[in-house]
């Protein structure tokens, strides 16, 4: 039997990252989306990185402190997606206008206001993600546990290292590895050659 | 200056501000020529910010596996939906078939027995070289694979058909053909098992049986014989009579009846 949420229990559900909310909003709300795409030349996957984006967006939301919802959260939601998926059309056009590098507009004309709908970061996350999930198991706990700050004698322990150096030299060894995969993804090939800061 | 190769631990040195001033300097002067280097340690700055947000990575990771489970469940529907609609198309053709197999035994097209014979005059004996050149029809009529139609009204089977009451026992050939058995006029429970034998010196071309059911319709031919008998199983008919034409080269040897009682069950 399917369990019914209210909005409360779901925005509450993400903020703790409950996969049977998240299951919930997926079959909630997948087919809204996918007619929205389908009507707007998208097609499945790009619902699924649509659908992705804005989970990411709404647990965003959900964290802030300043987050009130004010209308439903199916509305709220689609409107998120509405807005992804034309800054995604609009980012596609960009690209292939920038083929011309000598008059390329300015990126911020086509940005919209609502500075949670980064389209690009999202897009970015999702790119790193994937490529994230292509490497070995340890070279991704590694490099995580070292993000968070972890001390390399506590990771070492943690992954059964013999020793500090061997933590850092396989650091460099798991990143190196990451961002040549990254940036030999044929769709991560719009951030190389960055010229921004 | 330049002999200082920079190695890809730099990159995440200059991240992390691990670099000292000189490495700094170095570094920094190859990134003003170098896009694709410059492009590295930005890729490499935002791997960071994401690394560091370790609960997105975990939101992330777990909408992937919602969606990958539910594509798995609708890919299942899929190909369940796929392999239903086979079987459906599947059972409507078998219906299809038996009912039409069904009109045609209860009808056969008379055109098909006459095709039937004229192929096998033409697969005939070849006169030069005698009887071992005869070829097996390489088809035969739906009739002789299929299980003669169980006709329901059973009193109706037996009523015997005028015309060939009167031919039954008589020899319409020159040809002195002696038939060992069964009886011209036999009668047997359903299912028994009826031996025609006859003297293999009385004939000179392989022969074949037809049999008729009591309204003239053809409902087993035999394929050539090449032996002095045959076994025609019964298994298959429904009760009534039947006539039976022992034939050669396109003309009836003899002709007899075959009355199948039913089986008496206690």
């Amino acid at each position: 039997m399917i369990h019914h949420y209210t909005d409360k229990e779901l925005i509450e559900g993400l903020r703790h990252r409950n996969r049977s909310c998240i299951n919930y909003l997926y079959q909630e709300y997948i087919p809204v989306i996918r007619h929205h795409l389908t009507n707007n030349s998208g097609n499945q996957q790009d619902v699924e990185d649509l659908f992705q984006d804005a989970i990411v967006v709404l647990y965003t939301r959900s964290i802030s402190q300043s987050f009130v919802l004010q209308c439903s959260l199916k509305t709220f939601f689609i409107s998120i997606c509405k807005n992804l998926w034309l800054q995604r059309l609009e980012s596609k056009c960009r690209l292939l206008y920038q083929a011309d590098y000598e008059v390329h507009e300015s990126k911020s004309e086509y940005l919209l206001d609502d500075q949670w709908l980064d389209y690009d970061s999202l897009e970015q996350q999702r790119l790193f993600y994937k490529n994230l999930m292509l490497l070995p198991n340890v070279c991704r706990r590694l490099l995580q546990l070292y993000c968070l700050k972890i001390s390399c004698k506590e990771i070492a322990r943690m992954l059964k290292f013999k020793s500090e150096d061997y933590v850092k030299t396989r650091k460099y060894y798991c990143k190196n590895l990451l961002r040549k995969k990254i940036m030999n993804d044929p769709e991560c090939q719009q951030y190389l050659y960055y010229d921004g800061n | 200056m330049m002999e200082t190769e920079i190695t890809c631990d730099w990159i995440d040195r200059y991240n992390e501000d691990e670099l000292d001033e000189f490495e700094k300097a170095v570094f920094q002067k190859q990134m003003l020529v170098n896009p694709l280097l410059r492009s590295e340690v930005y890729i490499d700055a935002s791997l960071n910010r994401f690394l560091l947000d370790g609960e997105i990575i975990d939101l992330i990771g777990k909408v992937h596996s919602v969606s990958h489970r539910n594509a798995g469940d609708r890919g299942r529907m899929t190909y369940l939906l796929i392999a239903a609609s086979v079987l459906c198309l599947v059972m409507i053709g078998g219906l299809f078939y038996l009912l039409t197999s069904g009109s045609y035994e209860r009808n056969p097209p008379a055109i098909q027995i006459e095709s039937h014979l004229s192929r096998r005059k033409a697969d005939g004996p070849d006169k030069s070289t005698g009887l071992e050149k005869f070829r097996k029809p390489e088809t035969y009529t739906a009739m002789s694979r299929q299980k003669p139609r169980h006709l329901s009204l059973a009193a109706k089977n037996f009523q015997p058909m005028e015309e060939f009451e009167l031919l039954v026992g008589s020899v319409t050939r020159s040809n002195p053909f002696k038939l060992i058995s069964p009886k011209v006029n036999i009668s047997i429970t359903a299912g028994a098992e009826v031996l025609f034998s006859w003297q293999c010196c009385t004939v000179a071309e392989p022969i074949y049986l037809t049999i008729l059911n009591n309204r003239g319709i053809p409902v087993l031919e035999t394929p050539f014989v090449y032996s002095c008998y045959y076994r025609l199983n019964t298994k298959w008919f429904s009760e009534g009579v039947y006539y039976w034409k022992i034939m050669s080269d396109e003309e009836m040897l003899l002709m007899g009846k075959l009355t199948i009682l039913p089986c008496i069950k206690n």
